[in-house]
């Protein structure tokens, strides 16, 4: 029998056409030999929070992806590229050994402590031999972590302190605020996601930290994300690698919001106080002006206060 | 994946017949873990059990197209409304990819008009719009924005071609004005 070519090519290209599977959302399917293998992923409906971290070890190092968040309505960036990137920005992970007291979901999988069987004492240190305890707990493991934090550049509240003695009045004390946003210039304005070795929250000055001129105002606000903890295998001895296990603990499961204390950046303001004191040290005469009840000490916080561009966080 | 030959003018159909057979069988669906098949006059059925518990959240936004729906959510206690009705009896708005920023983003916003501190009480004072910024904190001038979802398109010389939709609120909200200062939070 002849069959016309033709013919069978349109035979065909309907068999292919109806006999197809194609996958849809949150499914796959395999082809094979005997037959196309349908399956559900139920990762797919999973339920992953803004900020998710997904560790992976690319073979030189620890890197992580993080799942787009938003501040402001804005995707921060890594590296200068949006979290909503195709691919997404990959950060590396500056993984450093813990070298205190692991917490203890890691003590309970064999992580030792460092000062374990160390005592000490007010005249001396004792060192206990706590072997024993190995009877009855896992075979020891290491640990390394690496903090994963989101931070906003804003201009830092700068200033300087001038005392005059005037024999009839006494002294008086003039405080000149400047504003360095110098960050902003080469920043901008848009959040960034950082990984470091140990994220510690900017600490503000205090009033005697700006009056003596110490004060080192962060010229950023900024927000722990998570933490990635790499779990060795047991007994192991060489650097950190893919052989370590990723576990993150998250400190961040929503979007965000940030505001400045000001809507607008206020213009400085400078301050006098007619101290009514004569002489005396830097130090205790600022004491002085701070302690409670002190009339200059309500004005000089406030002074403080409404001048700082700190910023805060909330989720939304 | 290897479609089965095409047939040659003059030539036997007898090799392109065998591969034809073995595509048919490689195309027989199997189910696999946690799928359920069911075969009848008209076709297979296919069932997956997913899980029950998907996380929703308020302010849902969903894209069909150029329109947009937006999930139930309020703010103030008060749910938005789309031309006069409220918003989870199934209205939609305009949301075109095409009117994106440099970027390729493109943000749906909460709009929120108010009368002196408080929420108007016109028509639609709390709806739905598309913004090229998310805005999200406003000074009393009659409106504040807060941002719900985000279009982004891969390319912005190409808006709309691959583009991801990202909820950014989860929440029902409330206002908090602090001196000229409106905040939006989510709601206690």
């Amino acid at each position: 029998m002849r069959i016309p070519a033709a013919e069978w090519n349109k035979l065909r290209a309907h068999v292919v056409r109806h006999a197809h599977a194609i996958p849809g959302a949150a499914c796959s399917v395999t082809r094979a030999a005997t037959g196309t293998i349908l399956r559900g992923e139920p990762n797919a409906f999973r339920w992953r929070h803004p900020w998710f971290v997904s560790p992976s070890w690319d073979g030189k190092q620890w890197t992580a992806t993080v799942r787009p968040g938003f501040v402001n309505g804005v995707s921060p960036t890594i590296d200068g590229t949006p979290l909503c990137a195709t691919p997404p920005p990959v950060l590396h992970l500056p993984v450093t050994e813990v070298s205190s007291a692991p917490p203890p979901f890691f003590a309970a999988l064999g992580v030792r402590d460092p000062m374990e069987g160390i005592r000490f004492s007010s005249s001396q240190v004792q060192i206990v031999d706590e072997s024993w305890r190995d009877a009855f707990r896992p075979p020891p493991r290491r640990l390394a972590r690496c903090d994963i934090s989101l931070s906003i550049a804003r201009p830092a509240l700068g200033g300087a302190v001038g005392l005059q003695d005037a024999a009839s009045t006494g002294q008086s004390l003039n405080w000149t605020p400047s504003i360095d946003s110098t960050i902003l210039d080469s920043r901008g304005t848009r959040p960034i996601i950082q990984a470091s070795k140990n994220f510690e929250p900017p600490r503000q000055p205090t009033a005697l930290d700006r009056l003596m001129g110490t004060a080192i105002d962060p010229q950023e606000d900024a927000v722990l994300l998570s933490t990635v903890f790499l779990l060795s295998p047991p007994q192991y001895d060489g650097p950190v690698d893919g052989s370590w296990a990723p576990y993150v603990q998250h400190a961040c499961f929503w979007n965000l919001a940030h505001a400045s204390r000001h809507a607008e950046a206020p213009d400085p303001k400078p301050i006098t106080l007619a101290t009514g004191l004569v002489g005396g040290m830097f130090d205790g005469l600022f004491n002085q002006l701070l302690a409670p009840g002190n009339e200059h000490a309500d004005r000089i916080h406030a002074a403080f206060a409404s001048q700082s561009h700190e910023g805060k966080f909330w989720t939304i | 994946m290897n479609l089965p030959p095409q047939a040659a003018k003059g030539k036997s159909v007898k090799e392109a017949w065998s591969a034809m057979c073995r595509w048919a069988k490689s195309s027989s669906l199997l189910p696999g873990p946690g799928v359920r098949l069911s075969r009848g006059a008209n076709g297979t059925t296919i069932n997956f059990r997913a899980p029950r518990q998907i996380f929703q959240g308020a302010f849902r936004v969903r894209l069909s197209g150029d329109r947009a729906s937006v999930g139930f959510g309020t703010i103030d206690g008060k749910e938005p409304t789309i031309d006069g009705k409220p918003a989870s009896n199934g209205g939609t708005i305009a949301f075109r990819a095409a009117s994106a920023d440099e970027e390729g983003r493109s943000w749906l916003v909460l709009r929120v008009t108010l009368d002196g501190k408080k929420i108007s009480e016109k028509r639609d004072a709390i709806t739905f719009a598309q913004s090229n910024a998310p805005g999200i904190l406003a000074g009393p001038d009659g409106t504040i924005q807060h941002p719900l979802a985000v279009l982004r398109s891969p390319d912005p010389k190409k808006p709309g071609v691959g583009a991801t939709l990202y909820q950014i609120e989860f929440f029902h909200l409330r206002i908090l004005r602090a001196g000229d200062r409106f905040f939006i939070l989510p709601a206690a």
